[in-house]
């Protein structure tokens, strides 16, 4: 029977450890994102001020792209809004829409706007489109 | 009384005490305060009571730099002047359109606004407008203007006054003033030390001339022949008339005409209120501006705007037939009816309207139907019209061909610093602004940072060419409107504008005339 060298231990280990920390990184990502999903789903009632999906996907790209900004920060942005993300919690989509208007509001009067493809529009309301992008 | 000097003999040596060259807004208002001073006031009118090819055809010239519609359109040469097509806005320029503001380069008046406010009062009247006042905002302009750097300002409209039909009897019966009509001024001759005007050469296209003699001389023929005629005196003077330093032409400007955008109400709006240019009191109505603080910001360089608000109450095609030729037509018909006047060019603008009568069938149904069961505002055309900076470069000089009295054309090179573009992309971004900080709704902006110019349009206002300054090296005349250098020949009109703000300009035209007339008055001995 032919002896265990150093080389093929430390192959062998590797062959074993390769696909276990691929798995473990993985299921990592996989928490993440199924934990952003979740979240997002909160958020959902606030994505309803978008009637089409697809023109707003369409929208949050170009902001995304025009602006520098990654999808994870608008994300983030809204979650960070305590009004918003309670309001959108509750599902209640009217509540939503006033909370989310006053947000906007609140945007053009601070500056935070950006100016798409000639609209001009707050960032509220864009980086909601942004979330289209990943929903 | 009025003359045709066509029906003159050969040569005729005409006297007087006042000799005003020009019968437009700034001429006849000036003929008409100097009546009750001087017994014979001459108006050299280079028209007709109404147009006529021939003389129209005096206007021609050449085009360079910014578009800018044919000289021949733009401008008309007949009693009365270019009141003949003016929309009848009568803004008045704002304090801040007077001052020197320091990042901005020939920018500021020798006279304040306080010494020119009595002299808008006393215009309203030639203008046919009671004493505006500054409108009540309502909810929705309220809004608008909370926090934003607008302001609501005083924006009366004048019937229009078509001052060549509205003053004619007047003119006609006084025994004081004398019109020539059809008798354009060739060139203006000079005393022997040439510091002041000694007679006028005036020439008919049918060829009689007279030779006419004052004490003193307005030159009141509008922002681009103003320059035109003082360039074309080179008998006595190689550069011409008062241009020993080279400024008389430069500085041309003309207020800069853009669509801005739309905005979308989110809210239901029914009616603009003050904002609103469509409906509402033809006086005292409202429009829009940068605030004077905004004006002085640094780095915008000055620039007032006025922004107008057109609101459609249906998506449909009543706009689009409110503009058609019948409907306007129409609407100029109705404007003298209203005044119990038949329209000029009567029966053309009859054919026109008759030619489409289902689509004016259909625009005052819409209006009569909207007045009563208003319809929520769907969208809202914004259109801006701003300040053009002072620019040496921007210039009225002249070609060698001439025209049929021997006078060379104009050429106009029409020049806008880009930082006037600029002015105009901020203010609609700050419009958008507050529109969505009020709730209001958004806006489309229809201009790109870097490319405002390509949109931007002419609004025959022709401004700046004999530039008012106290300093001769700085300025064609001085703070009295009289040519640096002559005792007697004097200026009147927009050409003496030295920053045009954004006010229309009849109304300061007409206020400057006035004190000019009361200027005259004091330094001018009765012949």
């Amino acid at each position: 029977m032919k002896e265990w060298t150093r080389r093929s231990l430390v192959l062998g280990t590797a062959a074993i450890a390769a696909p276990v920390l691929a798995l473990g990184i993985g299921k990592l990502w996989c928490q993440t994102n199924v934990a952003q999903r979740a979240q997002l789903r909160g958020l959902s009632s606030l994505m309803t001020i978008y009637p089409d999906g697809e023109v707003a996907a369409a929208l949050g790209e170009r902001y995304l792209r025009q602006a520098g900004l990654t999808a994870l920060g608008a994300f983030e942005r809204l979650q960070a809004n305590e009004r918003l993300r309670s309001a959108a919690e509750t599902g209640c989509l009217i509540k939503t829409m006033l909370v989310a208007q006053q947000a906007c509001r609140d945007d053009f009067r601070s500056g935070r706007f950006h100016c798409i493809d000639h609209w001009v529009l707050a960032q509220t309301e864009l980086d909601v489109a942004a979330l289209f992008t990943i929903a | 009384m009025i003359v045709d000097a066509r029906r003159l003999d050969d040569t005729v040596d005409v006297r007087g005490s006042i000799a005003i060259i020009g019968g437009g807004a700034a001429g006849i208002t000036l003929a008409l305060e100097l009546a009750g001073h001087f017994k014979d006031v001459l108006v050299l009118e280079s028209g007709a009571i109404d147009l006529e090819k021939e003389t129209q055809d005096l206007y021609g010239g050449k085009l360079l730099g910014h578009y800018q519609p044919d000289l021949r359109t733009t401008r008309l040469r007949f009693l009365g002047g270019t009141t003949n097509h003016w929309a009848g806005q009568c803004p008045k320029l704002d304090p801040i359109d007077f001052e020197r503001l320091p990042d901005r380069p020939y920018s500021g008046w020798p006279v304040r606004y306080a010494t020119l406010a009595p002299f808008y009062e006393r215009a309203y009247r030639y203008c046919e407008i009671e004493a505006p006042n500054l409108p009540d905002p309502d909810a929705v302009t309220s809004k608008l203007l909370e926090g934003s750097a607008f302001r609501l300002t005083e924006f009366p409209f004048s019937p229009p006054t078509r001052f060549g039909a509205h003053y004619r009897s007047q003119l006609s019966s006084s025994d004081r003033i004398k019109v020539y009509l059809n008798a354009t001024v060739t060139d203006i001759i000079t005393n022997d030390s040439k510091r002041a005007a000694s007679s006028l050469d005036v020439r008919t296209l049918n060829g009689r001339r007279l030779t006419v003699t004052a004490a003193a001389y307005v030159l009141c023929c509008g922002g681009i022949e103003n320059a035109r005629i003082l360039l074309n005196c080179t008998r006595e003077f190689a550069n011409g008339l008062g241009n020993q330093h080279d400024l008389v032409g430069r500085f041309f400007m003309d207020h800069l005409s853009t669509m801005a955008g739309i905005i979308v109400p989110q809210i239901e709006i029914y009616d603009l209120g003050a904002l609103d240019q469509h409906t509402g009191a033809r006086l005292d109505r409202g429009g829009l501006m940068n605030a004077a603080e905004t004006v002085q910001q640094p780095g915008r360089r000055g620039c007032s705007l006025l922004l107008y608000l057109y609101p459609v109450h249906k998506l449909d095609d009543v706009f689009v037939q409110a503009q058609s030729p019948a409907y306007q037509a129409f609407n100029r018909l109705m404007q003298y009816a209203k005044r119990g006047s038949l329209a000029p060019a009567f029966r053309e603008h009859g054919c026109t309207a008759l030619e489409e009568p289902q689509a004016i069938a259909r625009v005052l149904y819409d209006r009569l139907s909207t007045r009563f069961h208003p319809p929520p505002v769907k969208i809202i055309y914004v259109f801006m019209e701003g300040e053009q900076s002072p620019n040496p470069a921007s210039r009225v000089t002249l070609c060698d061909e001439v025209d049929a009295l021997g006078m060379r054309r104009a050429v106009l090179d029409w020049q806008i610093d880009p930082i006037d573009g600029s002015n105009l992309y901020q203010t609609a971004m700050e419009l958008a602004r507050s529109v969505g900080a009020a709730g209001l709704g958004r806006m489309f902006v229809n201009l790109e940072r870097g490319e405002e110019l390509s949109k931007v349009q002419t609004c025959w206002h022709h401004m700046g060419t004999t530039r008012m300054h106290d300093d001769p090296r700085r300025g064609v005349v001085d703070r009295h409107c009289a040519v640096h250098g002559l005792s007697n020949f004097y200026i009147a009109g927009s050409s003496v504008f030295p920053t045009c703000g954004r006010a229309n300009p009849t109304l300061t035209i007409v206020a400057l005339a006035i004190r000019l007339a009361d200027h005259l008055k004091l330094t001018v001995k009765s012949s």
